[in-house]
């Protein structure tokens, strides 16, 4: 028998046993995807385009906050996990591989990453997804989003 | 119809692919040169029309998936809501930011103060051959 996946809510919580809205789309990507994959990679040559396949199943905070399982777009919820979560702001330079930033524009989270290393003068690079495209490992600025205000977080216990 | 189809949208079609929020996209459709193309070439009731045709496709294809929301952005850009008033009403369930993104475009809408009013010059001095002043002081008054 064929089980015909589509979108649903993953059952998710926050620390503090409140569901986090998400939402796993098993929908085949859009023709014309691998093509946008790839001209990212021309336009940001210098990150590190990790070799999987353009998905709708997670996007950025899915794979910052929710182990690459769904998709989490909106403000409250992001909100929601860093308070009930415990996160803490932290400065940029103290920012270390395993703490979390996230790209603020008007209150709208619209990026996020995990911090894989200091470079001595590049500062933190990031692993990040970008939308329904590919993961990249990259500088901060250098990617489809406004870097102007982002913000590091830890989780200390 | 075709020539509204056959205008560029594949920055916006990047866009969506890079898209994390809906408010991502939004922000970027408000600056993109299709979109503003699109609503200083054509009517409100050709963007309508094509944003109903746009509907019937499928969004198995990048360029169609994010063409509802570029004439949506189309219409926002119109001097008059009615248009989008309309679009908001449309069936879009295989769009899944539809509803948001049309809702935010007339939230936008309405929060701006739009006022139109005509200015009629008032010359002050003439010009004199001689003068090292400017050759007029025109004031326009509200």
């Amino acid at each position: 028998m064929h089980v015909i996946l589509r979108s649903v809510e993953l059952s998710l919580n926050t620390r503090r046993q409140r569901q986090i809205k998400n939402l796993l789309d098993w929908l085949p990507m859009h023709y014309g995807a691998a093509l946008q994959v790839k001209d990212l990679q021309k336009k940001y040559s210098r990150g590190v385009h990790r070799p999987v396949d353009a998905s709708r199943k997670y996007n950025c905070h899915g794979l910052t906050f929710a182990s690459r399982r769904t998709r989490i777009e909106e403000a409250a919820e992001i909100k929601k996990i860093i308070e009930d979560d415990e996160y803490v702001e932290i400065n940029r330079n103290e920012a270390l591989p395993g703490d979390v930033v996230v790209y603020y524009v008007d209150g709208d989270p619209e990026h996020s990453g995990i911090v894989v290393s200091m470079e001595p003068l590049a500062g933190p690079l990031v692993l990040s997804k970008w939308g329904f495209c590919q993961e990249v490992v990259h500088r901060i600025p250098e990617c489809p989003y406004d870097a102007r205000h982002v913000v590091f977080y830890r989780v200390v216990s | 119809m075709n020539r509204l189809f056959d205008i560029d949208i594949s920055e916006a079609a990047q866009s969506l692919a890079v898209a994390n929020t809906p408010y991502f996209l939004l922000r970027k459709l408000k600056t993109d040169p299709a979109v503003r193309e699109i609503s200083e070439r054509f009517s409100q009731d050709e963007i309508l029309d094509g944003l109903r045709t746009a509907l019937e496709a499928d969004p198995t294809e990048s360029v169609n998936a994010v063409r509802p929301y570029v004439y949506l952005a189309a219409l926002s850009q119109k001097p008059s809501p009615e248009a989008l008033k309309a679009a908001t009403t449309l069936q879009a369930d295989k769009w899944e930011w539809y509803l948001l993104i049309a809702a935010s475009f007339l939230e936008t809408y309405f929060s701006i103060s739009r006022q139109t009013f005509r200015a009629e010059p008032i010359i002050l001095s003439s010009a004199r051959p001689t003068s090292t002043v400017p050759a007029s002081r025109i004031v326009f008054k509200a």
